[in-house]
């Protein structure tokens, strides 16, 4: 090998040197000895078989990402849906919502081939973002039916074919990333409700954010995990709401109920403005 | 309380045992980081050695290999079945420094680029050339970050070997290089570490033709003394 080597630069020295003293520019290799063509040729053989790889890996990780980005978008449409409430009734809602739900499912059995096996873990990041959302949206449609929490049992069940068999898997995180993301909306339904005047429902709102709350404050969070932040909004938009609970119940008494909801409108109005930021 | 917190409790202790997994990973990393640094202690003194010692450096380092071996067959054991990119992360940066180190050694040692079986067959494990392994293995990536930090390390002893005496090596680096380079021009780099680092290599070739460009234009190395020879008739001959 050492020999063959010496011969190449040789080789490369005998043709080459006139161009070298001349243009000052060294050009060693690439195409010297015609033995060592095999050695490029190994080397361009192996990257051209890396690049196919890599290249695989990449188109499937955008096609993941896109299909993420239309089931978050529906997924919004859905809580806007959801949202509609103060004004509609639930059952109009709610015959609006299944159609749309039973779109998405599709799209997440769609993108499910494409997290098999151990790619699950390797594009996760890429598909949980339309998990936390659509969770999101299917929670708080559950509050609003049922009054209640979903639990991850139910929301595994949209996950499931008609054999009963889960076709993606929602990690605990998952979950949890999205329920604290239903408090935000939660807390925007609280003030919509004291707009309309629906006192005790706000009530119930703060009594159940509360609830959802200590669930959290169980939890061991590690440092820099995304649902600190979550955690942190979370903990804003309880505040915000037991602030509008506590001017419900002080000024209640003091001015007639038209007058009141004037106060409070306005007061709503300004959480929603700071509230935006979280689109 | 009208809330169940079982639910909460249950994902408080699956998050305890996560984190328990992770330090045991740790652990593990932190001891193969140990021998990976220790390898690499070894293999500068390349650096300042006669050529004559180079290949001994480097196949004490390749017998060495069987540490990281143990390492990596530790970390494999303690991976959960298709879980492996869960964790990563935590030992990606470990594995492409061992693979700069066997690429390295190798390379010292033969003259040529290590290939991917010769890497799978040192390092006991596979590379997940298809997309397709469950297990335990080692990324492509890994594999090109390895060959990068390569490069720079061979224009490092492209100048060194010169200090040392050694004029024939820098041509030979050269070339080996600008083929490591031109496989590296069919990639299709993404906007990513890799692609900027990639970006780096024309660098080290500049650094590395710079050198040969001293050496050719005083004479120095072997082959451009008998090849003045040929060239000058004679001049050279001294």
């Amino acid at each position: 090998m050492h020999a063959y080597h010496i011969n190449n630069d040789n080789f490369f020295l005998k043709n080459k040197m006139t161009d070298t003293l001349i243009s000052g520019v060294v050009y060693v290799g690439g195409d010297g000895g015609d033995g060592d063509v095999s050695e490029v040729e190994k080397i361009k053989n192996s990257f051209s078989s890396f690049r196919d790889a890599i290249d695989f890996h990449h188109d499937r990780r955008e096609r993941i990402i896109k299909i993420s980005r239309d089931i978050t978008s529906q997924s919004k449409k859905l809580i806007y849906t959801a949202h509609r409430i103060t004004h509609k009734p639930l059952k109009s809602i709610l015959n609006e919502v299944t159609t749309k739900r039973i779109e998405i499912i599709d799209m997440f059995k769609q993108v499910s081939l494409d997290l098999e096996g151990s790619d699950f873990h390797r594009y996760h990041k890429s598909i949980s973002p339309a998990i936390q959302e659509y969770i999101e949206a299917i929670s708080f449609i559950e509050y609003l039916q049922n009054g209640t929490l979903i639990s991850k049992e139910k929301v595994d069940i949209d996950f499931k074919d008609e054999e009963g068999s889960q076709f993606l898997i929602v990690t605990n995180e998952d979950y949890l990333l999205g329920i604290a993301d239903l408090t935000g909306e939660l807390m925007r339904h609280a003030i919509n409700c004291i707009g309309v005047g629906d006192h005790d429902r706000a009530i119930k709102i703060c009594k159940f954010l509360r609830d959802i709350k200590s669930g959290y404050d169980i939890l061991k969070i590690p440092k820099r995990d995304q649902l600190k932040k979550k955690m942190e909004i979370m903990h804003q938009s309880l505040i915000k709401v037991e602030d509008a609970c506590y001017a419900l119940i002080i000024r209640g008494s003091e001015y007639p109920k038209e007058f009141y909801q004037h106060i409070v409108s306005e007061h709503a109005k300004s959480f929603d403005v700071e509230m935006d930021i979280d689109g | 309380m009208s809330m169940d917190l079982s639910f909460f409790e249950s994902v408080d202790s699956a998050m305890e045992a996560e984190t328990g997994r992770k330090e045991e990973i740790l652990r593990i990393v932190r001891e193969y980081d140990k021998t990976c640094r220790n390898l690499i202690a070894v293999l500068n003194r390349v650096h300042s050695v006669h050529s004559e010692e180079v290949p001994i450096i480097a196949q004490s380092v390749i017998d060495r290999i069987r540490e990281v071996k143990q390492h990596l067959e530790n970390l494999s054991q303690i991976v959960p079945y298709q879980q492996y990119y869960r964790y990563n992360d935590l030992w990606t940066r470990t594995v492409q420094s061992s693979l700069f180190i066997a690429s390295f050694a190798f390379y010292l040692s033969t003259e040529r680029l290590i290939t991917t079986n010769e890497i799978e067959s040192l390092f006991g494990v596979k590379i997940n050339l298809q997309n397709d392994l469950q297990d335990f293995h080692i990324s492509i990536e890994e594999c090109l970050h390895g060959y990068v930090t390569l490069t720079s390390e061979l224009s490092r002893l492209a100048i060194n070997s010169v200090t040392a005496g050694d004029y024939d090596r820098p041509l030979k680096i050269s070339k080996f290089v600008k083929e490591l380079y031109s496989g590296f021009q069919l990639l299709n780099l993404r906007n990513d570490l890799l692609r900027k680092r990639f970006d780096g290599i024309k660098y080290n070739i500049k650094k590395i033709e710079e050198v040969v460009y001293d050496i050719s234009l005083r004479k120095l190395s072997s082959s451009s003394k008998s090849d003045t020879v040929n060239f000058t008739g004679g001049e050279g001959d001294v």
